[in-house]
């Protein structure tokens, strides 16, 4: 075992190895989305006693997102002719860069790692919110009235849900004292499996972060049956694809990743025997897809709320809610606990 | 004037407040809960194409016609509220049986269709039939690219007769085979023949042939005496058996005919062909079928209906 270290530890030394590893998490995130979107399928299927999908692929349909890519890439690209042609086109690449953004400072390892910056939660919230100004974009730009309608309820939810996010995360820095995210896993390591002391920040992020990347019950802005596909209504074919699918996966994996970074120990193995180097990948991706699963749990056991619930709910319960968790974080500090 | 009597009636008086309350959050869990409970169970999909689910025998799939039964009398076709139903015929007369009779007149069906495309398998046509000549069958699958194809015409709604299942026992408690008067009436009809050339007993499919050789139209349907009238009902009613798939009666019809072919044979007329001939002929038929890859049961039904035909002496509906 010590050889396979070594070995290791020789090839994380190695610059080229690094890159090789950093570009990898950029692609391997593409072929994830289309796993966690066929898991999602299957997961709302069975909760709704049906199989999903069990074509194509052969085996329990396993190629269904796949299949589903590759029509989207055939389709006929759209652009209404009253559209701004060019604000029109570039929005998947904002809201698709806005997603995949926060991967850069998710600690997969303390080494796995594309790059450790000390304002790592600060970069991270701010990067996963640009995704927002490309449906802005999309909502002015199609010159259709649900897509004004559903951008507008995309900023003003995301206004409203950024506040108890941030303040969430502020509390986990607080205890951290560090906004780096490697600092942020190991200060964790009194608690392993779960920061306790964080537990209502814990679930005050999770709720904002599913009304951030708009997933029922906070999915007004793209609400079929009000208006359509909000901002996305008239995209077709693969600017659709990315700019909805995908940058919506994205961001759902990369705040479950966030997630588990600030509240569940990151790449902290459940119990400290199991600490071992090589792995510690596996430990955040079971971490990741536990949250992946619950969040896509919920998503199918609440109905849609309403526009103004969403906008009370986030104003008069999340936020002082949020503020008092600070408070008590603080109070912990003065405390040995953390 | 009667009494009132004031009766006290248990009803819950919990008030609805003090249903309703519950603990902040314990609906949010109870929604996850059973959302959970559901997504470990089982899964109900039949995977259609490549599993079948046993459907229930009364299903109604699609609707057969039973042609010689229909009287184009339009009851179906005006009840029809999708109107779905296209009936067109025409009236024939039928040549009076002494002189200075008026002759009668009778519909003769030209075409029948059902568009598969409009119906909304009410079931409408079904009931309203006084004649039972509509009839539902279990079957589903006539998917067509076409939609034009979903109108089928007689000779399709025919071959759903095939697969028409034959009707429910009685119930035990029914009252008894005394209640119905028809099968006294066909019994005589089938056991002697009411045709006083002394033929031997044979059934009533064999009846109509003979009838012929005292110089009467070939029609059957023409033959004008009475006894005629009451063999060509068996021969009906023992035909709507057979085509309905009526297990017993039909088994038990052909069967002695085939135990006693010989005495009747002699007498036969001769465009009826011989009971090996007929026999061959079905199985030629049953085998066209086959290969153009019909339903089984279909040839069958083709089989048994050429059989019989060849028997008679007559062609086909139509010919
Ligand atoms: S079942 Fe179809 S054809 Fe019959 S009455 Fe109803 S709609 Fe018309
Ligand atoms: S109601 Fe029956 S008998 Fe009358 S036309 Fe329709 S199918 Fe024929």
């Amino acid at each position: 075992m010590p050889d396979l270290l070594q070995l290791l530890e020789t090839l994380l030394a190695n610059p080229w190895v690094i890159l090789g590893i950093k570009l990898s998490v950029l692609l391997i995130l593409l072929p994830a989305t289309l796993v966690v979107g066929y898991v999602e399928l299957k997961v709302m299927a069975h909760i709704q006693h049906r199989l999903g999908p069990m074509y194509p692929g052969g085996f329990h349909g396993w190629a269904q997102t796949l299949a589903d890519g590759i029509k989207f890439i055939q389709k006929e690209d759209i652009i209404p002719r009253a559209a701004d042609r060019m604000v029109f086109a570039a929005v998947p690449f904002l809201t698709m860069m806005g997603a995949a953004l926060a991967f850069v400072v998710i600690p997969v390892g303390p080494q796995w790692i594309i790059e450790d910056l000390e304002v790592g939660i600060f970069y991270a919230l701010a990067v996963s919110s640009i995704g927002v100004i490309g449906v802005l974009m999309a909502g002015w730009a199609s010159a259709n009235k649900y897509s004004l309608v559903g951008a507008l309820r995309m900023a003003g939810q995301l206004i409203a849900y950024e506040l108890p996010l941030v303040l969430a995360a502020a509390a986990v820095v607080m205890q951290a004292g560090s906004m780096s995210m490697v600092d942020i896993v190991e200060s964790q390591r009194p608690f392993w499996l779960f920061n306790w002391p964080q537990g209502l920040s814990f679930v005050i992020f999770m709720v904002a972060a599913t009304a951030e990347v708009v997933r029922p019950p906070f999915d007004m802005p793209i609400a079929e049956a009000e208006i359509i596909t909000g901002a996305f209504t008239e995209y077709s074919g693969m600017r659709f694809a990315f700019g909805l699918f995908a940058a919506e996966y994205i961001a759902f994996i990369a705040l479950s990743a966030l997630a588990t970074t600030l509240f569940l120990g990151g790449y902290l193995p459940p119990i400290p025997a199991l600490d071992w180097e090589p792995l510690r990948p596996l430990w955040f991706l079971l971490k990741t897809s536990s949250i992946l699963f619950v969040l896509m749990w919920v998503r199918w056991t609440y109905p849609r709320l309403r526009e103004d619930q969403l906008q009370r709910f986030a104003w008069k319960v999340l936020v002082p809610l949020s503020l008092a968790n600070i408070f008590f974080v603080g109070a912990l500090k003065l405390t040995p606990i953390i | 004037m009667a009494k009132t009597e004031i009766v006290k009636l248990d009803i819950d008086q919990t008030p609805l407040r003090e249903i309703k309350k519950t603990t902040l959050g314990t609906g949010l869990l109870k929604g996850l809960q059973i959302t959970m409970r559901h997504l470990l169970s089982r899964s109900v999909t039949v995977q259609y194409p490549d599993e079948k689910d046993v459907l229930p025998a009364r299903s109604r799939g699609v609707i057969a016609l039973k042609e010689e039964n229909c009287t184009v009398c339009m009851l179906c076709a005006k009840e029809c509220p999708d109107w779905c139903i296209y009936i067109d015929g025409h009236k024939e007369f039928r040549q009076p049986a002494q002189e200075g009779k008026r002759a009668k007149k009778y519909n003769v069906l030209d075409r029948f269709a059902i568009d598969y495309a409009l119906c909304m398998y009410c079931g409408i046509c079904v009931e309203v039939c006084p004649y039972d000549a509509l009839f539902w069958t279990p079957e589903y699958e006539y998917a067509e690219h076409d939609i034009t194809h979903l109108t089928h015409e007689m000779d399709r709604l025919s071959d759903w007769m095939y697969t028409v299942l034959p009707p429910d026992e009685l119930d035990p408690a029914a009252t008894g085979p005394e209640f119905k008067t028809l099968p006294q009436r066909t019994a005589p009809a089938v056991a002697t023949p009411p045709a006083s050339d002394g033929e031997q007993p044979t059934p009533a499919g064999e009846v109509a042939a003979p009838k012929t050789d005292q110089g009467e139209p070939t029609d059957p349907a023409a033959v004008p005496e009475q006894e005629a009238k009451v063999t060509e009902e068996a021969a009906e009613a023992i035909d709507t058996d057979v085509a309905t798939g009526e297990a017993a009666p039909q088994e038990e019809a052909p069967q002695p005919k085939e135990e006693a072919p010989t005495p009747s044979e002699p007498q036969a007329e001769a465009t009826a062909v011989s009971e090996e001939e007929a026999e061959e002929i079905g199985r030629k038929v049953y085998e066209e079928e086959i290969g153009k890859g019909s339903d089984p049961r279909v040839a069958e039904g083709r089989r048994k209906a050429a059989v019989l035909r060849a028997r008679k002496g007559t062609r086909g509906p139509g010919g």
